[in-house]
């Protein structure tokens, strides 16, 4: 239980980038220390190819089971993936987490050969996010593209955390333009723990949609003030007590207890579309 | 000090020729006098320096020709002036590829002395790019050993540092083997393996290649030989099953370096040139150096994931992307099929029609699976994403039409393309991606009829009320299209199933057919409103009775569905004014008329048909055709239960029964007259003339018929008229009602 609690605080208080990931074609949990090794040869044969024999290619991997986030009954086993510089043997330079936790069932069937693990969170500086997804596209035959998160689950996220918040802080959140319109207005709201709390504690007593009375309750607060109509305004960020997530994929979790949850959330946004051609 | 003196005084000298606007020439010539008590050589060299302009310093080398110049020592020294002038003009601005091509040309001759093609080799230095042909002209002579050895290493070095600025490679890498044969040569092995490492591609990568590379590491002895490591680390990327060696990883530099100012003066011309003509470039990068690689990694991604990687260093990498996965030509693929390789994104495949062929005789299930997964997690998430902007919607379209031809090749219809445009319908607004989503549409598969209207005709049908004909017409061409498809792709499968007496009542055949049904009658409904909406244009009956064609061909196949056209087809497109709408509707009722016939004469097929079914076609059928010869034949239009009698009100049944005649149908009229015109020459009367067109002159204006493009009407009128004498002779209604008048 404590390498289970210690494995979900590692996870805490650090800035990841959400991504999705198709299937992997053929990978097999045995081979994992396999993986590592053409992993390791992948990324010095890389800065080596790049044309520049000078660099210092010292790279060490390691790929391994991450336990406890396989909560559904179908789920395979997480995978974390890490990469340290030889320089500097403790801190990993770069590190990513594989995993699957309840998705959303897909009108496309993954079986045998297969493995789902669709949700991808990466920490680390942005060149090795680029090597490790050539590479690992390559060998399980899949693709890796950044999450986008819409204003709409934004919303619902900031909802949930305003209810589960049990620290002081504000629940922060910003609203830009929507791209035809110029950039750089931002409208910034930092709504008080105690209000926040309240507020979802009153939208609960009606029977209508709690998520959306909660964010039309906080608009219709800065239509009171300010005289100003958020509707046509892309909710960027939220950011609370328990965790912040932004609009372009970038998630934080400050606590261990709601990671699961906040995972679980992350993994039902795979599977939604956000249409924004057509009619 | 005299030299140093007598150079400032000439110097000095032309100045104020130049300034007082004397010909310099002169000028000197009489100032060679005044010096003469300097000698003879020192006043040469000063009228070389003088009259020597860059073009001109080029020109001696390139026409340079031993034994031209009869004194030694003035030639010697023309040479130096010539040479001295050149290495300064070359490392201001460089030299332009044909220039540099000339000249190393000369370096290869043994024209001049080895230090001078040393010195000219160290002028090499481009301005902008280096023609394809400078490499093999360079490692031509390198094979040849002809060369001095220094020479030899000098020319690879120079090769290294030019490398990136050769334009189209290719050639050069037809070379490889050649370039190889270096390897072996001690003074040459460091910088032919650098060489070597920048021109590798996977391909190139060969068990021999290899073994050979062992051999001289071997023969080498123990001071390790750390190009040819850095040679085999690189060949072990590409393939380790070949080597087998550990390569150490932590060594900081394989290769020795190639003189550092040279390489410097490279960049400087080169940064030069591109700032000089950095916004040219940027608008038409036809120059396919270094340049344009830098723009093309600026790219945008896309939709398609790429076959290889570009690098992990933020520096822009030599080699050129190896892509082992792309054939050029079916010759290449007819070559060597088993090469084609198939391990890394097989959907980034989608741009090679040859490989997709290859591909498509080895599908099996994991293969099918990974493109699924691929195209679906593209279209279902990036392409949702995206805001449209022209940019984006062309990488769409590329994608697209990428996803078209594939399903084309692959006959067969991806998962993922048919959940996406189940969606993609609904929301479109049928002007986005036309072309393409109507490609699409064409190929989905028949399989489940009620899947099919909800998921692809009721919003097919919500768009085609509310726009243009020219959508109308596009979405009936690509339903016709789609028949096509089914016909050609998926029927022969679903025969075979059929013809074999254990699957009679296989439930995929079934519900294929009733998809073709679904689809079928899909068009039966809308063609009514459609055709209102667009007041029975002519091209959308054209369009309309293409679809019919097509699916009348599908009959005999169809087996127990036989669909006759709608009324609101067919009397529309007999009341017309064209004749060849009117010529394809006989056409297609012809057709009919065979397939019926030949469904009643097959006994097996009639025992497979309900019986109901066969009757009630053959009764519409017959209507059908008995109206239109009351009107064309009898020429009884309107005329109780003759013709389109039924059609209108009792009032006007009997008034101009005879306006749908063979010789006064809107769209035969032209011709009858034509052909009055032709026979008897036209009179006064018209009606009179018309008139004559009676008894055997009715059969002479079929064949006529026949002759101008309106052959069916004869075949059916030919197929249907029972050939007794009594219908032989039909009363001309016309000449009747001109006489009666």
């Amino acid at each position: 239980y404590f390498c289970f609690l210690k494995a979900m605080k590692s996870l805490t208080k650090k800035h990841f980038h959400a991504y999705r990931v198709s299937p992997l074609c053929m990978f097999s949990y045995p081979r994992l220390q396999h993986y590592a090794q053409m992993l390791e040869t992948f990324l010095t044969a890389e800065v080596k190819c790049a044309g520049d024999p000078t660099t210092n290619s010292g790279f060490h991997t390691n790929i391994s089971v991450f336990p406890g986030l396989a909560t559904g009954q179908r789920d395979p086993e997480a995978i974390l993936i890490q990469i340290f510089c030889k320089q500097e043997q403790k801190r990993p330079a770069w590190e990513g987490l594989l995993c699957s936790v309840e998705p959303e069932p897909s009108y496309l069937t993954v079986c045998m050969p297969f493995v789902l693990l669709p949700l991808l969170l990466v920490h680390g500086p942005k060149k090795f996010t680029t090597a490790w997804k050539t590479w690992f596209e390559r060998t399980f035959d899949c693709c890796v593209s950044p999450l986008v998160i819409p204003s709409y689950e934004l919303a619902w996220m900031a909802a949930l955390w305003a209810g589960a918040m049990s620290v002081p802080r504000t629940l922060d959140l910003q609203w830009s333009s929507p791209p035809p319109v110029s950039d750089g207005l931002h409208i910034t709201m930092s709504v008080n723990r105690n209000d926040a709390l309240r507020l979802w504690d009153c939208v609960h007593t009606s029977g209508e949609e709690e998520v959306g009375l909660f964010k039309q309750g906080l608009e219709e607060h800065i239509f009171h003030h300010f005289h100003v109509i958020l509707d046509a305004m892309i909710l960027e960020s939220v950011s609370s007590g328990v965790a912040s997530a932004n609009n372009s994929g970038h998630i934080k979790v400050l606590f261990h207890k709601p990671l699961v949850h906040i995972l679980v959330a992350s993994s039902y946004l795979l599977d939604i579309l956000i249409p924004t051609k057509g009619s | 000090m005299p030299v140093l003196h007598q150079r400032q005084g000439v110097r000095g000298v032309s100045h104020i020729a130049i300034a007082c606007g004397l010909s310099s020439k002169l000028f000197l010539n009489n100032f060679i006098g005044v010096l003469k008590p300097l000698g003879k050589r020192s006043a040469s060299c000063l009228v070389m320096e003088h009259t020597l302009t860059s073009s001109e310093a080029l020109d001696f080398f390139l026409h340079y020709k031993i034994g031209e110049q009869k004194q030694r020592t003035s030639n010697r020294v023309a040479i130096s002036r010539s040479i001295r002038i050149l290495e300064t003009t070359s490392r201001r601005h460089g030299l332009e590829p044909s220039v540099l091509e000339d000249l190393l040309r000369v370096v290869v001759k043994d024209t001049f002395t080895c230090q001078m093609r040393h010195r000219l080799v160290k002028c090499l230095i481009p301005t902008s790019v280096v023609s394809r042909n400078a490499p093999v002209i360079a490692v031509a002579s390198l094979c040849t050993e002809t060369l001095p050895p220094t020479l030899q290493v000098l020319l690879v070095q120079w090769l290294i540092l030019v490398f990136d600025l050769v334009d189209n490679k290719s050639d050069f890498h037809c070379l490889y083997e050649m370039i190889f044969y270096l390897v072996q040569f001690d003074n040459l092995s460091p910088y032919v393996c650098h060489l070597l490492y920048l021109l590798t591609r996977r391909k190139d990568v060969k068990r021999f290649r290899v073994q050979k590379l062992l051999r001289i590491m071997s023969a080498q002895g123990s001071n390790p030989q750390l190009h040819l490591q850095g040679l085999l680390s690189l060949y072990k990327t590409y393939r380790p099953e070949y080597v087998s060696l550990s390569v150490p990883s932590d060594v900081r530099r394989y290769f020795p370096s190639v003189n550092r100012a040279w390489a410097q003066l490279i960049n400087l011309i080169q940064v030069k040139h591109s700032v000089k003509c950095g916004i040219q470039r940027q608008v038409a990068p036809q120059g396919a150096g270094v340049l344009e690689k830098r723009l093309s990694r600026k790219r945008e991604r896309d939709l398609a994931p790429v076959a290889y990687s570009q690098g992990l260093s933020t520096g822009p990498p030599a080699r050129e992307s190896s892509s082992g996965l792309h054939l050029d030509d079916v010759w290449e693929l007819l070559g060597s099929p088993d090469d084609v390789d198939m391990t890394d994104g097989l959907s980034s495949l989608f741009g090679s029609p040859f490989t997709l062929c290859r591909l498509s005789c080895s599908m099996d299930d994991v293969k099918r699976m990974r493109i699924d997964y691929s195209v679906d997690h593209v279209l279902q998430h990036e392409f949702w994403n995206d805001v449209t902007t022209p940019r984006t919607l062309r990488v769409q379209e590329e994608f697209l039409d990428g996803v078209v031809r594939a399903q084309d090749i692959l006959k067969e219809c991806l998962p993922g393309i048919e959940h996406f445009l189940s969606r993609w319908l609904h929301v479109w607004d049928g002007e986005t991606l036309r072309l393409q989503t109507l490609n699409l549409l064409a190929q989905v598969p028949l399989c489940e009829s009620s899947e099919l209207k909800r998921k692809f005709l009721r919003p097919l049908s919500l768009l085609m009320m509310t726009s243009s004909i020219h959508l109308k017409c596009a979405v009936l061409k690509s339903l016709q299209q789609l028949l096509l498809n089914w016909q050609t792709r998926d029927l022969p499968k679903l025969q075979t199933q059929l013809m074999s007496p254990d699957n009679l009542d296989d439930q995929g055949g079934v519900e294929a057919r009733d998809a073709v049904v679904a689809v079928i009658s899909f068009v039966d409904e809308i063609s009514n409103v459609v055709l209102q909406q667009e007041g029975y244009s002519a091209l959308l009956i054209h369009v309309l009775l293409s679809f019919y064609q097509t699916a009348g061909e599908l009959w005999p196949r169809l087996l127990d569905n036989i669909m006759i056209m709608p009324d609101c087809m067919i009397y529309p497109s007999f009341l017309t004014y064209d004749p060849s709408c009117l010529n394809r509707l006989c056409q297609i009722l012809c057709s009919y008329r065979d397939n019926i016939i030949a469904a009643k004469s097959d006994a097996a097929l009639q025992s497979r048909h309900a019986p109901g079914k066969l009757s009630m076609a053959l009764h519409t059928h017959n209507t059908v055709v008995q109206r239109m010869m009351g009107c064309i034949w009898k020429g009884l239009a309107f005329h109780g239960n003759q013709g389109l009698g039924c059609f209108v009100d009792s009032s006007l049944q009997s008034t101009s029964s005879f306006c749908l005649y063979l010789t006064c149908h809107p769209a035969l009229l032209g011709f009858a007259i034509g052909y009055v015109d032709a026979t008897f020459g036209r009179s006064e009367n018209l009606f009179k003339d018309l008139e004559r067109i009676k008894g055997p002159e009715i059969e002479r204006f079929l064949q006529y018929l026949d002759e101008q493009g309106v052959a069916s009407l004869p075949l059916l009128l030919q197929k249907t008229i029972r050939k007794s004498k009594s219908s032989r002779r039909p009363v001309n209604p016309l000449g009747s009602h001109c006489d009666s008048g």
